[in-house]
């Protein structure tokens, strides 16, 4: 028997995972897959109550929405992280201090 | 069967995801992160979002991904080094970790509101005349059945109308709470029955926890697990309004099938059945989307997404000028 709560614990799970992965990896790219994590475990979870709890299509439109924002994001996050190799030949978020005052 | 290959994925998404987290080489990330992708498109399969997992697959596995993958490729001078933080970062993130993952857990399993049960003692059949009472004088009187299960156990079958969740709503509830009271009950389940907005020839029934204050506080015991188990059953055997409830595979729901059209034209007429979209179908999804009640969200994303690629290929352009 599969229940709301199953889907709540992969969700948090993943959550944590991609946020370790944000604050422990030192390469852009890697952060990026940390937040995909993030973005994927709460549109679980927002499926997960439309179908539970809720019912009906809301859920899934928010996640639709969330995946379009995520490839946009991707898109912009890699172009800068290019921008950033190419001036800098790093993109160690450690590194990358241009903006320090 | 079903609960094995979902079992499956849980271990594949959690697998991958903790390599993601903790491989040194990027390439290799990427891929565990495709293999994470797919089970939470598995997922959605679980959850009758059929549309989304394809979406999922498409756009995450085919998009973002081979965008990460080309990423990777043209910043490969620093792929294989450094990557893992120094120790004085991984310790304060993996006590940040832990405790949010304490946290989640626990909002998750222990304090899960979602799953809750209420039960109607009813030894001698009053508690259905007691709800019959409390929802009497025009209210929702048509909604509320009761019917008895056992000799101690009675389950009140409230629809939708019935049990929704405004302040009349709630009004309802505390007089049916009342009226419990007076009449010794301590404790009740009541069942919503409403229709499935996915898949409009099933019906969901609820099995939550509708019951006030004052009934609460009254109460002598917490309910057990066995006590769980009979209430299930027993709204499993019993028809609901007429259907009879066909897959009990949720502690919270019931999914009633073997509604034929006239059946259901008959319930649409009544009030008591209410015609939904089924959102299974990209028609349906595309109905909500281009002419329903996400319009405007729709070209919101839609606008974003184009100053997200005008922004990205700006900032790619200036460098090669440059």
């Amino acid at each position: 028997m599969i229940t709301l709560s199953h889907y709540l614990v992969v969700s948090g799970l993943l959550f944590v995972f991609g946020m370790f992965a944000v604050l422990t990896r030192r390469n852009a790219i890697a952060i990026l897959m940390g937040i995909e994590l993030i973005l994927n475990s709460a549109n679980l979870n927002f499926v997960a109550f439309s179908r539970y709890v809720v019912g009906g299509v809301a859920g899934q439109m928010i996640a639709v929405f969330v995946i379009v924002l995520a490839a946009a994001e991707a898109a912009v996050a890699l172009a800068i992280i290019l921008d950033i190799y190419q001036k800098l030949g790093t993109i160690s978020p450690d590194e990358t201090r241009e903006l320090k005052g | 069967m079903a609960v094995l290959i979902f079992y499956a994925f849980v271990g594949l998404a959690l697998t991958s995801a903790v390599v993601v987290v903790t491989t040194r080489n990027v390439v290799h990330a990427a891929f565990a992160l495709m293999v994470t992708l797919f089970s939470v498109a598995a997922f959605y399969v679980f959850l009758d979002a059929d549309f989304l997992a394809v979406i999922q697959v498409l756009v995450y596995v085919g998009g973002i991904l081979v965008l990460v993958l080309f990423g990777v490729m043209m910043t490969s001078g620093s792929l294989l080094v450094k990557l893992r933080a120094p120790v004085r970062q991984l310790a304060p993130a993996a006590a940040v970790g832990l405790v949010l993952l304490g946290v989640l857990l626990h909002v998750s399993i222990a304090e899960s509101p979602w799953d809750q049960f209420v039960l109607v003692e009813d030894p001698d059949g009053s508690a259905g005349a007691a709800i019959k009472a409390a929802t009497s004088g025009g209210r929702s009187l048509d909604a509320v059945t009761t019917a008895p299960v056992r000799p101690r156990l009675t389950i009140a079958y409230m629809s939708e109308e019935a049990a929704g969740e405004g302040p009349a709503d709630r009004l309802l509830e505390q007089e049916v709470g009342t009226a419990l009271i007076n009449t010794g009950i301590r404790r009740m389940y009541v069942v919503q029955s409403r229709p499935d907005a996915l898949n409009p020839t099933r019906h969901v029934v609820l099995v939550e926890k509708r019951v006030t204050s004052l009934v609460r506080d009254r109460a002598d015991a917490d309910i057990g697990d066995d006590e769980l188990a009979a209430v299930r059953e027993a709204v499993a055997a019993r028809p609901v309004d007429g259907f009879t409830p066909a897959e009990v595979d949720r502690p919270d729901m019931l999914l009633v099938t073997g509604l034929d059209e006239a059946g259901r034209a008959a319930l649409v007429g009544e009030g008591r059945l209410r015609e939904v979209t089924d959102v299974r179908t990209v028609v349906g999804l595309g109905d909500s989307v281009m002419l329903g009640e996400f319009l405007l969200p729709f070209e919101v994303v839609g606008a974003l997404l184009l100053v997200a690629l005008i922004g990205a290929a700006v900032v790619s352009r200036k460098e090669l000028e440059a």
